[in-house]
């Protein structure tokens, strides 16, 4: 009798054993993952962070030698430089972003007025010949839209990561435990009215 | 109303990934030599004398170009869209230095792009790259003398490229995962917990009589194993090349057109 008792002992161990261990290895799983894509998605803010930095330091090199030939047009001139200063601000926000929509899409509003007011800035440019020949403003060009095309890419990049992420987050079971652990939604980026097909410069 | 429009905008993006998954049938597999003409502008010859200059690149500096030639931009993308995407798919240049580089030339549409790696991009900038464009390949583009213009511009970006990475690297193998182990240790551990409350319940002892909560510290321990990855990189190498891909760019390069 003893001995039957003992069997059904360990055996109730043994499930209890188990089911502690898969519980833990799920848990374990979707929490590592969570990381994981949270991670992924910070890096790919940073990234975002770099390339509208790096902008941003091409803008006073950029107005200088515009002044240079074109001084006089300087209503376009001072919206490119309100909205670079407007953009100053906001630039190295960090990923607490991320959690704040409206803090996400204020971020996103003045990256997209210095977008539009450097737009109008190079048609404007179309007029001023001599400072199309000029070697600086040529090589500024291609700063500007080799980063323009850069900002295309990082942001595509990072609302993939933030789709995985949120993809994740939202699916159950892992909904329970993400709740539990606090992971939470991330904003998009999202296109500019207008812009959705052709997100560059064109010069 | 902020519900309506978020799932509205949810429902945008699915059918965009939906329309960039099928795009991305666009997308030539990764081919086994460096120069690939789709659009059959140059003749054997030239092809593998290019190739060897490629390949001599990448066994002396690590360095990897692809080169494709193009009839189209396929419907649907744009210059610089198609280019970083044949990018992220061939993936020039190895994971941890992304030192890549593309060129894609579009013989119809007269465009031609050079995509550089993260890696690369401090010694050959966009500036740089489009002077290369321009003043090198260009005008031998416009004459149909596609061999002529790479040949002109690769003869530039080549010691541009291998300025700055010199030591050949051998394939990375991707690192094992503990996970296995950790795992076990942490089953053990579940096991002595369970065991030791549930006998010690019952008066039954198993094993030592050493008391104490000598698996705390252990079983906190055990949560060290992570899992590995994450993120990109770790291709392995195939065909003719030595050093395995893995290279990815942000955009960095010029666009030109003639």
């Amino acid at each position: 009798m003893k001995r039957g008792c003992l069997i059904s002992l360990l055996v109730g161990l043994g499930i209890i054993i188990v089911l502690a261990l898969s519980l833990f290895v799920t848990f374990k799983n979707y929490y590592n993952t969570f990381v994981t894509l949270e991670e992924n998605v910070n890096q790919a803010w940073a990234q975002v962070e770099n390339v509208y930095q790096r902008r941003a330091d091409l803008i006073p090199n950029l107005v200088e030698v515009v002044k240079g030939y074109a001084g006089h047009e300087r209503e376009t001139l001072q919206a490119v430089i309100e909205a670079r200063s407007k953009v100053g601000g906001q630039i190295n926000v960090g990923p607490e972003v991320l959690n704040n929509p409206q803090a996400f899409a204020r971020f996103q509003q003045a990256q997209d007025a210095l977008s539009s007011a450097l737009q109008r800035l190079m048609v404007v440019v179309e007029r001023y010949p001599e400072l199309k020949a000029d070697q600086r403003f040529a090589d500024l060009q291609a700063q500007l839209e080799g980063t323009e095309n850069r900002i295309a890419v990082e942001r595509r990049r990072f609302n993939q990561a933030v789709q995985a992420y949120n993809t994740a987050i939202r699916k159950f079971p892992a909904n329970i435990i993400a709740g539990m652990f606090g992971f939470q939604q991330k904003a998009y980026f999202k296109a500019q009215a207008g812009a959705e097909n052709v997100p560059k410069v064109k010069f | 109303m902020e519900e309506k429009m978020k799932k509205l905008s949810a429902v945008l993006f699915l059918s965009l990934l939906l329309f960039w998954g099928l795009w991305a049938q666009d997308l030539p597999e990764r081919p086994s030599s460096w120069v690939n003409d789709y659009a059959g502008v140059l003749n054997a010859s030239q092809e593998a004398q290019l190739n060897e200059l490629l390949n001599g690149l990448e066994k002396r500096s690590s360095n990897q170009i692809f080169v494709a030639i193009f009839k189209k931009i396929p419907e649907s993308y744009y210059l610089e869209d198609f280019t970083v995407k044949l990018f992220e798919k061939w993936r020039p240049g190895l994971p941890d230095k992304n030192n890549g580089l593309l060129i894609t030339i579009f013989t119809e549409d007269r465009k031609a792009r050079i995509e550089v790696g993260y890696g690369l991009e401090d010694v050959i900038t966009d500036a740089q790259a489009r002077q290369v464009l321009y003043n090198n390949m260009i005008p031998y583009f416009r004459k149909g003398d596609y061999y002529g213009g790479l040949l002109a511009g690769l003869q530039i970006l080549i010691p541009a490229a291998e300025g700055k990475y010199k030591i050949p690297v051998k394939t990375t193998k991707k690192k094992k995962s503990k996970d296995g182990l950790s795992n076990l240790i942490i089953a053990f551990i579940i096991f002595a917990f369970i065991s030791r409350m549930l006998f010690r319940r019952r008066g039954v002892t198993i094993g030592s009589r050493r008391s104490g909560s000598w698996f705390g510290p252990f079983f906190w321990g055990g949560f060290g194993g992570g899992s590995s990855g994450g993120g990109f990189g770790g291709f392995s190498g195939g065909g003719s090349f030595g050093g395995g891909f893995g290279g990815l760019s942000g955009g960095g390069g010029a666009s030109g057109s003639w």
